[in-house]
This record gives C-alpha cells, structure tokens and sequence, in this order.
C-alpha cells in the first residue's frame, strides 16, 4: 500500500464514503417525492397551486445549491433569538439522538443540507416530470379511470410511472448531479467523502494523492448510480406496463 | 445599522467586488462563466466531432474526457485543477485561484457542452451533407460549415440552459478563495462581529441576485435564438 | 465500456504518478546563490501573520520576516502568494524555495517538506462563549470546532486521553467563519486552533473570548523543499543570524508586544542557536 494511504486515512475516507452514500440515498428518494409533487402541482387546476409550484419551482432551480445549504444550515437558526437558538436546533433530544445513531457530530448542519439538496434536486425534477407527465397519452388515463382507479392509484400506477420512464435520460441526469453536489455539504461540516479527503490533505500535506484517489471514487460512485438507475427504469418502469 | 441600510451597503461588495480585488462579487461570478463557456464551447465542439467521428482513435478520448470530468464533482475538479496547475505560468499568467478556476470552468463546460454537439451532429439529416459534397465541399468544409452550424442550431436551446446552469455552479469557487458572489457574502458577513446577526437578509439577497442574473441570462439566450433561428423553441421562457 | 475504463485508469494513474517528484542533484541553495533571489511562498489569508489590509498592502509578521530573511541571507525577495495546499505543492515542485505560512510541524508533514527550527511558538486553546468555560478541561466530552486535518484534532484527543478525561466530539470545518458561526449559532461548545487565529478571528467581538491555557504548544518552522540539508542547514543559519542580530524580536514586538501591537501575544520560546 502507498505510504501516505495508512489504514487511518483509509478507514476515515471509508467513514466519509458511506455518509456520502447514506446523503445520497435520502437526497434522491425526497427528490423524487418533491419534484413528483412540484410537478402535478404545476397541473393542477386550483390556479393558487399551480403559481407556488411555479414559484418554487423558480427560486429553487435558480439559486445555486450551495447557497442553499449555507443558507439552511446558518441563516435559519438565526429565526431564533440566540437564547433559545441551541435548544431548538443543536441541543436537544431529537438531535442528541441522532448524534449518538449515526456519528454525525452536528446532526442539524447533515438535516439543513440534505433539506437544501432535495428541495435544488426536486425543484428540477419537478420540471422535467411535467415534461414527461404532458407525454402521457390521455387515452391512458381516462381507461385507467373507467376501470375504477382513484386518484391516488392513477398517478401512483400510472402517472407517474409513466412521466419518469419518459424523461428518465434527463431524471438519472439530475441524480447523478445531486450525488455529486452531496460534496458541497462539505462547507457546512457534514462527515461526508469530500470532507473526509480535506482533513487527510491537510494532515499529510499531500494534495494529489488524496485528489485523485478521491476523484477515482466519485467516479465509481456515478458509474454505480448509473448503473442501479438503469436497472430501475428497465424493471420496476417497465414492468409496470400492463 | 438596520437590515436595508447594511445591505444597501454592501452591495459594491456583492455586485463587483472588494476595493483592490475587483473585479469579484457578480461581476466575476459572470465573467467566470462567460468565459469559460466560450472557450469551453469551442472545445467542446471538438469533442462533439470527436465523439460522433466513426474512428475508435477519436471517440474514445473524447468520451473519456467527458464521462471523466462530468463524473467527479466541481468542487473537486477545482481542487484538482487548482493543484497541478498552479505552479505552471500559462501564457504569461500566475497560478492564482482565478486562474485555477477558469481553467476547471472551461473544462466543465466543454465536457457538459459535448454531448449535446455530438447528438446535434449525429442528428444533421444525411440529404443536407450530401449536397454539401455533391457542391464540391470538403469533409472539414462540410463540418464547419454545414454540419457544426446545424448540430449547434438543433441543440441551442439545451445548450443555452446549460450555460445558465454553469453560471449558477460559479458558486462552488469559493472553495478556492476565488473573490465570487458567494465568497463576497461571506468575507462581508466576517467583516465585522455586528454583522454576525444579519446571515438571512444577506443570503436572501445572495440568492435573489442569483436569481435575477439567472433570469436575465435565460431572457437574453432566448432573445438571441430567436435571432439565429427564426423562432421560440417550444422550451418555457422560465428561467433554467 | 471497458475501454473507457483503460483510459480512465491510464489518466488518473498519471495523476497519482506526477506525485512522486523527481529528485535532482542540485541544491536549492546554489540556486538562489546563483540567481540571488529567494523565492518565498506566504500566505494572504491569514491575519496578523499574514494578510491584506484595507488599502491593499500584503502585510504581516510573515511577510516581515520573509523580507529581513532575504536581506540576511544577502539576497532578493520574491514573495509568492500560496494557500493551504500550495504552500506544500509548490515546495514540491520548486515554485517557491522556502514557505513561511504558519505550518506546524508534525511527523506526518515531515514525510511531504522538510522544516526549519521553530520560530514561532503558540499554543493551541479554545474560543468559547464569553463566561461558559473557564479551563480547557471543563470542554471535556463536548462538542467542539477544528479546522479539517489540523493538528489540534489528535492533540486534543491525546490531551483528554491522557487525563482519564471523556473524549471530545470534533467537528471539522474547513472554514474558519463556518465555524465561527457555528460557535456563535450555539451548535459547539469551543473552537480550538492556533491562539493567534482565534484572537485574530474574534478580534473586537465581546461575545467570544479566550480560554486560558492551552492543550498543544505549536511550533511554526518554515517549509523547506524535502531532503536538502544544504539548504536546509541555509535556512536555519539565517534565522539564527536574525535571532542574534536582535531583527526577530524587533519584528516580534512590532507585531505582539509593542505599543501598536496588532494582538496580545507574548514571545512563547527562545529559538535555539547552534553555536
């Protein structure tokens, strides 16, 4: 083994890594579950919902994501005069456990950043499933609500289902885009892979190692996601067909 | 100071930057994407024509390149950038962060800018290169000037968002210390110990500006393929 | 798809390849002789050692002593902005020939640079909330703030372990005003780092303040390109001509001791003199 990869760093990057996992698994499902709402939100017909969906959609694509964290993770507590600002956000029973269950120092900061990842994610994503919503014939929906289907079950069966597998080029392009900006959450101390590999170049004063290796792995990552979203489409998509 | 006065104050700082280090703030953040999706395109054509090329030589690099630089975060290409690069005088310029960071943008966006040029190139309708020929035009005749023109008309409307969409990513520089929009609020929030209360108006000015720009940008693409093209696309006016 | 892979690995194993540096025969010492210019990397980002003041003059005790270095030794100074990482890369690849940018040594480091003897000395305490702490022990067990990878991570956790005391929850930012806000926000206890950087942070801010003490003397040396004992032997030379010649503390004052000192900071050590 390389003489500056010891087993400490290796095991620290290794802790970063699955935080980087865990980050992107919770990202994508609220991602999809956001930008499936934003987008029959854009449709529907009460004009109030269409124009918040409209208007959420606007600011969260617009302002970049890592402003968007920071903005979370430190702007927000400041809604809360400074005496009550640490019961509220930093020290209590919800985030005391939450420390203890996954390593994470600061709880609050891993929550802010993940909020601000699903709501840039699922504010793209809203827009690309309307696109995909408007590609399902109307056929399919009226025969789907002859045969009894209620609303619920007709965008959960159908609907949806549908719009994903249509747009799904430009959805698996978005996921793979927020695993990767799982790297900014970084700036606001959340334990994640990027973060690790800062801490291991500073103390070994060894910057290309680390940014390489590191980069290798980022690379793996979106090569696996790519992978599993390809399998989701063709099975769980396709299956869906009657 | 109230809230307005200390942001109406700050703007200078947020919009073109700090006294001796201009230009920063927006002003840079948009430079910074001007430029290198310029000459990002221009590589990007390249890579385009390499990727649709029928030669393994060609499309193998060029796909590498891309699936390479789009695959790793920007964050870390400008750290890695800033890393190799900034011992090297390129041109005549030092290996400031700035320069680290033009280089990674440029490299982001020839790698995002490829794809869309390699589908518009592959999509060119075969009649319109065979009449080229049969006029007597050359194979590099034909790519600039039939098939490049056409690839990137078909495309425009994807590529302009996606020019925007760099834009908005300039805000990752801050991790280099390259004087942005994003590392402008921060440096002015440090400024001094008053302002420490003041984190919500100045980030919801952050992003509204980000937003403005963004949505000034999309206007102006849209302005400008309505000029080269002759018509809207059916793409929503909204901003990227 | 396997093809691309090939390629992939070829190009990053370049990558990984260009960090092994090339050795060359020639000193960095007869480079400067020759050239009569030393190549100093300083950082910019760093007050007071190292900065940018309000009218745009790169200032600092760093840059002070970067300048009398150059003039002992007998030679031109070229001042090289670096950064946290560049202020080891560009040793690395010879862009500067020495770094003065508050790098404390560590074995780890040692295996990347070579350093001078000390010649600056601190310690490492903690910013807290003005009245929550009166001593470092009483941060035992809480969460805390630390720059990502600095050596005041394993030092104190090697402090508390050696006391029998709980160990610390560490919270690594990797930047300074992050974790500054998030000392302020309620969301760590303490931020600890070089004495220096948390006066010079929470300068004028009434709401923070110092914990006396400390839980890691600090010891700065100036980066040096790894095995080169000539000029290695060069450079410690110098700064013990300075030391003699009374330069050093005459900057020292300047800076921490004197009537316009910019922080309170008094001289932590003696630099030692090979006779």
């Amino acid at each position: 083994m390389a003489n500056w990869l010891t087993r400490e760093a290796l095991e620290r990057l290794v802790d970063g890594l699955v935080v980087t996992v865990g980050l992107t698994i919770v990202t994508t499902f609220g991602a999809l579950l956001l930008g499936g709402i934003l987008a029959s939100g854009r449709r529907s017909r009460s004009r109030a919902i269409r124009r918040a969906s409209g208007a959420f959609v606007d600011v969260f694509r617009n302002v970049p994501a890592l402003v968007l964290i920071i903005f979370f993770a430190f702007a927000v507590p400041t809604t809360v005069p400074q005496s009550d600002r640490a019961a509220v956000f930093f020290d209590n029973w919800l985030w005391n456990n939450l420390d203890g269950l996954t390593g994470v120092p600061i709880p609050y900061y891993a929550v802010a950043a993940a909020a601000a990842l699903i709501a840039n994610a699922g504010a793209h994503l809203g827009e690309v499933i309307r696109g995909g919503l408007s590609t399902i014939p109307a056929e399919e929906i009226e025969s789907a609500r002859l045969l009894g289907a209620g609303r619920f079950r007709l965008w959960w069966s159908v609907a949806f289902p549908g719009a994903l597998r249509s747009s799904f080029p430009a959805v698996s392009s978005r996921l793979i885009h927020n695993m990767k900006n799982t790297a900014l959450a970084s700036f606001v101390a959340v334990p994640e892979l990027f973060h690790s590999m800062q801490g291991e170049i500073t103390r070994s004063f060894r910057a290309t190692e680390f940014l390489a290796l590191v980069a290798l792995i980022y690379l793996g990552l979106a090569a696996a996601f790519s992978m599993t979203l390809q399998r989701v489409e063709t099975h769980l998509l396709r299956g869906r067909r009657g | 100071m109230d809230d307005v006065t200390f942001i109406w104050r700050s703007l200078p700082e947020l919009l073109i930057g700090f006294p001796g280090h201009r230009p920063g703030g927006m002003l840079l953040s948009i430079l910074l994407a001007g430029v290198s999706v310029s000459v990002g395109g221009v590589l990007a054509a390249g890579f385009g024509t390499m990727s649709a090329s029928g030669q393994r030589a060609l499309r193998l690099p060029a796909t590498a390149f891309v699936w390479i630089i789009r695959g790793v975060p920007l964050i870390l290409l400008l750290l890695l950038v800033h890393n190799i690069s900034s011992s090297a005088a390129l041109l005549g310029t030092e290996g400031t962060p700035t320069r680290s960071a033009l280089i990674a943008l440029t490299l982001y966006s020839a790698a995002y800018f490829a794809d869309p040029i390699r589908a518009g190139l592959q999509s060119v309708p075969p009649q319109l290169i065979e009449d080229a020929t049969l006029l007597g035009s050359s194979r590099s005749h034909t790519l600039t000037y039939v098939r490049l023109p056409f690839a990137i008309r078909s495309m425009f409307p994807g590529l302009t968002t996606q020019a925007v969409t760099i834009f908005k990513d300039t805000s990752v520089v801050v991790v280099i210390g390259v004087a942005d929009l994003t590392t402008n609020a921060q440096l002015v929030l440090g400024a001094d110990v008053a302002n420490s209360d003041r984190w919500i108006p100045l980030y919801l000015t952050v992003g509204a500006l980000y937003f403005i720009a963004a949505l000034v940008l999309t206007k102006l693409a849209s302005a400008w393929e309505l000029r080269l093209i002759g018509r809207r696309s059916s793409l929503d006016v909204r901003p990227a | 798809m396997k093809k691309i892979h090939l390629i992939t690995l070829l190009l990053v194993t370049s990558l990984l390849a260009v960090s092994c540096g090339s050795e060359s025969a020639t000193s960095v010492s007869d480079i400067v002789s020759e050239s009569a210019t030393v190549k100093i990397g300083v950082r910019n980002d760093n007050p007071p050692l190292s900065f940018v003041d309000e009218a745009g003059n790169w200032v600092g005790f760093d840059v002070d002593l970067a300048r009398a270095f150059a003039t002992e030794l007998g030679v031109e100074p070229e001042l090289v902005v670096v950064d946290g990482t560049t202020r080891i890369s560009f040793l690395q690849d010879g862009t500067v020939d020495m770094s003065v940018a508050s790098m404390n040594h560590t074995r780890d480091r040692d295996e990347a640079i070579d350093f001078s003897i000390t010649y600056f000395w601190d310690n490492q305490s903690f910013l807290v909330r003005t009245g929550e702490f009166t001593s470092i022990e009483e941060l035992a067990g809480a969460t805390v703030a630390a720059n990502a990878g600095s050596s005041t991570i394993a030092s104190w956790t090697d402090y508390l372990a050696h006391r029998g005391l709980p160990g610390p929850e560490i919270v690594e930012f990797s930047d300074k005003l992050a974790a500054m806000e998030a000392l302020r926000a309620g969301a760590v206890d303490g931020y600890t780092e070089d004495n220096i950087t948390l006066l010079a942070l929470a300068a004028g801010d009434p709401s923070l303040e110092l914990v006396p003490g400390g839980h890691n003397p600090v010891q700065f040396g100036v980066g040096v390109p790894v095995d080169d004992s000539r000029w290695r032997d060069q450079v410690n030379f110098t700064l013990q001509g300075l030391w003699t010649s009374g330069t050093f503390l005459e900057i020292y004052e300047k800076w921490f001791v004197g009537e316009a000192r910019v922080l309170d900071l008094p001289l932590g050590g003696e630099m030692e003199i090979w006779p």
